[in-house]
């Protein structure tokens, strides 16, 4: 059996609109790449980072602290396009 | 006088007609329990219901991108994702199998978990998103139950102002623009989707109308004027005549504009004028060219930096600056460079907070502090100088020394493409923005050193009176037709005829009629507005004689305050314009109707 892996990171949202609907779609888009579980969580909040239902409920807006959470045999790469996307702005202009 | 009730402008425009009351909601579910034999059915008509309603959703969306856009197809995005939602799916699914609840039920129940769940964060962003579960809720449940989608709000009724308690994106995107001729809802705000899609479609809409559905008489009169957000239910015949006026003469003026994007920017007497167009992102040249942009009189560059958490790369500046450049062969493009600070922190610059921001470490001099930012921008810029006439902007220049000191950078970053043998053109121009009372002061000297002088009205504006203006509380102080600001416009227009280096204006005031007219009267032939401002300036410009300007600048330059400046001002384009067409977004100091 492959080994699982957990790989957590942090990382402000740098967009000035935040973490609105679009961008919440562009980061389940992401997770759902990925075989690992994906955990996203502000201020204490978690919640399933492959939802988008749960990722617009953060409503993260420019400057918060997202920790994501990837347990699985692809946790690290998970976790590096996920971080990749939201330090890119989610592609904000 | 009918009754009136304010609520907030959402879309603009004025329409009259009769009230049809629109009472649409989510269908009632009815209660059953379902037989263990029925479950893995239930299970199945859930999931085929959510593969319809994606399919549909898809042909809404790209039904939306063929007539509005792709901004607006974007839209109904995030509801096709949620479709898939694994806690959405999941959940729905877990309560069919275990609570033995019908598909329209288990659904109905995840999504109002949902929504109660989002409400508790109180965040504005999640609660206008509401609507859009809404939106969804209806749309499945219609598929469960069998139901007529609904779509068409208007049946078989004549064209009418649509009254309702809300609305959706479903909803806006399907109304038809000749027959809705306008909205006006109890709930929803500026940035609900269904707000922005009202918008896109030109149906004037107003909002936060409380119980607006009990006032409204179906079948009675109304007027919709979406630019202040307000509905007059049963106006009488005065009410109808001000607004009949109003809309004829904002109709016509816009029929105008739409004509006017090939027309040259003269002025009557022939007078020619610079007119080109600020530009925020790369993309939006296209929309310039076609809003009839002369070139480009101010890029800003920020969008490279500003919600980035890592510098951009020259390469990367380099394409945007050249995408932008071949979009005006032969025109000239101003490129200012990076305008940090104030209110824009990029992350990676780790701006310390300051006492006062726009007095502080901001534009030029962040720039000449973080080389490692600067250079590569240059050297960029430089790149770009290969495929167009590029004029190199600095912002909030105060000091000659600060240009000999760009000078210098671009005098080692053009050493350094040559040895690298990057083509580039050496003969591009640098210039400065006149943004602060001592560069308008001290013109005379900064001129010697500079191409060019362009105005940045609003912060020379900002800090010729001390005023803030995002200051909602200061906004009658932020007047950019101030005695001490015409002088200073005056001054520089003046130094910079005598130095023979072109002057332009770039600020905000350049898309005000009054200081349109203003400008020219004092002999500043070059104009950059926001592109989509571009054909209103036009306008205006082709209505006047140079002559009527001059003069009514000079009689400007004479006045004792602000007051006496616009009256001035509104006193000679009047004759020309009729005023009372602008947006009311210009202090124009014009009776209301």
């Amino acid at each position: 059996m492959e080994k699982a892996a957990t790989s957590v990171r942090t990382v402000r949202v740098p967009n000035r609109a935040g973490l609105h609907a679009r961008p919440a779609g562009e980061f389940v888009k992401v997770a759902g790449r990925f075989r690992s579980e994906i955990h996203l969580a502000k201020d204490g909040l978690e919640v399933n980072g492959k939802s988008i239902l749960g990722v617009m409920m953060l409503a993260a807006e420019q400057g918060a602290e997202l920790t994501i959470r990837c347990e699985g045999i692809d946790a690290d790469d998970a976790a590096d396009a996920l971080v990749a996307l939201v330090e890119r702005g989610f592609g904000d202009g | 006088m009918g009754r009136i009730h304010d609520g907030l402008p959402i879309s603009e425009g004025i329409a009259f007609g009769k009230v049809r009351i629109v009472r649409w909601g989510v269908p009632d579910v009815p209660h059953r329990a379902t037989d263990p034999a029925e479950v893995e059915g239930e299970v199945e008509a859930f999931h085929r219901a959510r593969e319809s309603a994606k399919t549909r959703l898809h042909e809404i969306c790209a039904d939306t991108e063929t007539r509005l856009g792709p901004m607006e197809a974007r839209i109904f995005e995030p509801q096709i994702l949620m479709l898939d939602d694994p806690d959405l799916v999941d959940g729905t699914v877990r309560y069919i199998r275990e609570n033995r609840l019908s598909a329209a039920r288990a659904f109905e129940w995840r999504i109002l978990e949902t929504q109660a769940l989002w409400i508790r964060t109180s965040n504005a962003m999640v609660l206008d998103r509401l609507n859009d579960l809404d939106d969804l809720l209806v749309r499945v449940l219609q598929y469960l139950l069998d139901l007529p989608e609904a779509g068409d709000l208007m049946g078989d009724g004549e064209p009418a102002i649509v009254v309702a308690r809300n609305l959706t994106p479903s909803l806006t995107v399907q109304m038809d623009p000749s027959r809705v001729l306008g909205v006006a809802t109890e709930l929803g705000t500026r940035t609900s989707h269904w707000a922005i899609l009202a918008r896109s479609m030109g149906i004037p809409a107003v909002a936060g109308l409380p119980g607006l559905a009990n006032h409204a008489i179906e079948g009675s009169q109304a007027i919709v004027d979406g630019r202040i957000g307000r509905i007059i239910l049963e106006p009488d015949a005065r009410d109808r005549e001000v607004y009949e006026g109003r809309r004829i003469r904002i109709r016509a003026w816009e029929s105008e504009l739409a004509e006017i994007a090939l027309l040259d920017p003269v002025t009557l007497d022939g007078s020619p004028v610079s007119l080109r167009a600020n530009l925020d992102l790369p993309n939006e040249a296209g929309r310039a060219v076609t809003h009839g942009a002369e070139g480009i009189g101010l890029f800003r560059t920020e969008f490279l930096v500003v919600g980035r958490n890592s510098m951009p790369e020259e390469e990367e500046q380099y394409q945007a600056y050249r995408h932008v450049v071949e979009a005006f062969p032969n025109r000239a493009v101003f490129i200012r460079t990076f305008d940090l600070g104030g209110d824009k922190f990029p992350m990676f610059l780790h701006m310390p907070a300051e006492e006062n921001p726009f007095l502080g470490w901001r534009a030029i001099r962040v720039c000449l502090d973080r080389l490692d930012l600067f250079r590569p921008q240059l050297r960029a810029i430089l790149r770009a100088t290969a495929h167009g006439d590029i004029r190199i902007l600095l912002p909030l220049v105060n000091d000659v020394d600060e240009i000999l000191r760009v000078r210098e950078l671009l005098a080692e970053e053009e050493d350094s493409l040559k040895r690298d043998g990057i083509p580039f053109f050496s003969g591009y121009k640098l210039g400065i923005l006149v943004e602060t009372p001592a560069a308008a002061l001290d013109a005379a000297e900064l001129a010697r050193h500079c191409d060019f002088f362009s105005i940045g009205t609003n912060d020379l504006v900002q800090y010729t009176l001390a005023v803030d203006r995002t200051n909602a509380r200061l906004a009658n102080l932020y007047n950019p037709f101030h005695p001490a600001v015409v002088r200073q416009l005056h001054q520089i227009a003046r130094v910079g005829r005598a130095a023979g280096i072109e002057v332009s204006v770039c600020g905000e005031m350049a898309a005000n009629p009054l200081g349109a007219f203003l400008l020219l009267g004092l002999d500043i032939h070059a104009l950059s507005v926001a592109w989509p401002s571009l054909p209103e300036v036009k306008k205006v410009i082709r209505s006047f004689r140079i002559e009527d300007a001059r003069t009514a600048a000079r009689k400007a330059l004479a006045a004792s305050s602000s007051r006496d400046v616009t009256a001035c001002l509104a006193e000679g384009l009047g004759t020309s314009v009729d005023l009372s067409a602008f947006s009311g977004r210009w202090s124009l100091n014009l009776p209301e109707p």
